[in-house]
């Protein structure tokens, strides 16, 4: 199952040159592998590896996450909306899972 | 041939269990009573529930340290128990265990159980460990660690 | 309440604050709470082949994480550099007690210098925010969390 990935611009609609956040969140168990289940066995280990961040195919920011990010993992950036463009977000876990999201960035 | 091995297994599978029972992981209160008496160990009633964080901050970061790992392996063997359960409930009310994370630590005397202490709520490595030692040593015997 | 109780009741609250910020900055020169540099030494060395005497404390590196945290499954962390965008080359994050000490590393590139996250913390330690910047500096914040212990009725 691909993983999901949410991605929401703060303000939705910046002015040019404002400043941007920009959360990306994935739905994602990140276990850390130290987890005992309720028969007390170890959880293996699936975390998000590697987040990948391109604004119009321009590598912007990558993330590798561990076991030490939580559960449904929040990644927040801030930039500069000096242009509108695409940006896209990838991700992979330990077990080879991927996931992928577009957001277009407009201006007011 | 294949097939009196195939026989042979399903007969000898279930006896090398019973002998290697795995006291890296948790049982059902009633199997890890019953290994508390056959294999002469500390059994540790570990009621938790779903919901409460305290009980998965022990199941991330404690339960599954290396050192508390090694400790309990030595010496105990626990039940696992979920307090919402109907089983849980009526366990927790026998044993007067009425909060998550608590554990319960038995040892069998003379067909009953002898209650060696208790322990109430989250806590760190270093401490569940030593406590894990003064239980272990006031059962007597060796490898309290 | 008077005036005379007003000065009386400010004044010692003057008088606690100063002692909080002097026992913060006591505390900031080493000796946070749960602190555990062998352990992230281990950390630092694998991920980026220093020691935590290589890196310098600064006020350039804000690391906002909350003092107390309810639950060590979900820390929240936002760690922000007071620096130019093009000078700031990575951000990494570490916690002192956690088995493996790297929380996460982050590459920039054109984005400014802000990462914000949630992480696990193991039990109360310090939460250690290093930038890595272009010529080679290794920046530090440091702010102790303390995870708290209790139980569900």
């Amino acid at each position: 199952m691909a993983i999901n990935i949410l991605v929401r611009f703060n303000p939705a609609r910046p002015k040019a040159g404002e400043e941007v956040r920009v959360q990306i969140v994935a739905q994602h168990p990140m276990e850390p592998g130290t987890r005992r289940d309720s028969s007390g066995k170890l959880i293996p280990a699936d975390h998000i590896t590697e987040v990948n961040v391109t604004m119009d195919g321009q590598l912007i920011a990558q993330v590798k996450p561990g076991p030490g990010t939580s559960a449904n993992p929040l990644f927040a950036f801030k930039m500069k909306a000096t242009k509108a463009g695409q940006l896209k977000v990838t991700c992979k876990d330990l077990n080879g899972q991927t996931g992928e999201r577009t957001a277009d960035l407009t201006l007011a | 041939m294949v097939r009196w091995v195939v026989l042979a297994l399903t007969w000898l599978l279930p006896l090398v269990k019973a002998q290697g029972v795995d006291f890296d992981r948790w049982y059902p209160y009633a199997q890890a009573s019953q290994y508390a008496q056959s294999h002469g160990r500390i059994l540790v009633v570990y009621f938790w529930s779903h919901a409460c964080p305290y009980c998965d901050q022990m199941n991330t970061f404690v339960l599954s340290d290396e050192a508390v790992s090694r400790a309990l392996v030595r010496r105990f063997v626990v039940a696992s128990v979920d307090s919402q359960s109907p089983e849980g409930r009526a366990l927790g009310a026998q044993m007067r265990a009425f909060g998550t994370p608590s554990f319960v630590f038995l040892v069998p005397q003379g067909g009953t159980w002898k209650e060696l202490g208790r322990l109430f709520g989250s806590r760190t490595r270093a401490q569940f460990l030593k406590e894990l030692q003064e239980i272990c040593t006031k059962a007597g015997g060796e490898g309290c660690g | 309440m008077d005036r005379r109780k007003f000065l009386k009741a400010s004044a010692g609250a003057v008088a606690g604050a100063v002692l909080a910020s002097q026992l913060t900055s006591a505390l900031a020169q080493g000796g946070l709470e749960g602190e555990d540099i062998a352990n992230l030494e281990k950390g630092l060395q694998q991920t980026l082949g220093k020691s935590f005497k290589d890196l310098t404390p600064s006020q350039q590196v804000k690391l906002v994480a909350p003092t107390i945290a309810e639950s060590g499954a979900n820390v929240p962390v936002e760690i922000e550099a007071s620096l130019p965008a093009d000078q700031v080359k990575a951000i990494h994050c570490f916690c002192d007690k956690n088995a493996n000490p790297l929380l996460f590393s982050v590459v920039l590139n054109g984005v400014l210098p802000y990462y914000a996250t949630r992480v696990r913390v193991a039990e109360s330690a310090p939460v250690r925010a290093v930038v890595e910047t272009k010529d080679g500096k290794f920046l530090l914040a440091s702010q102790a969390v303390r995870v708290t212990v209790g139980g569900c009725g």
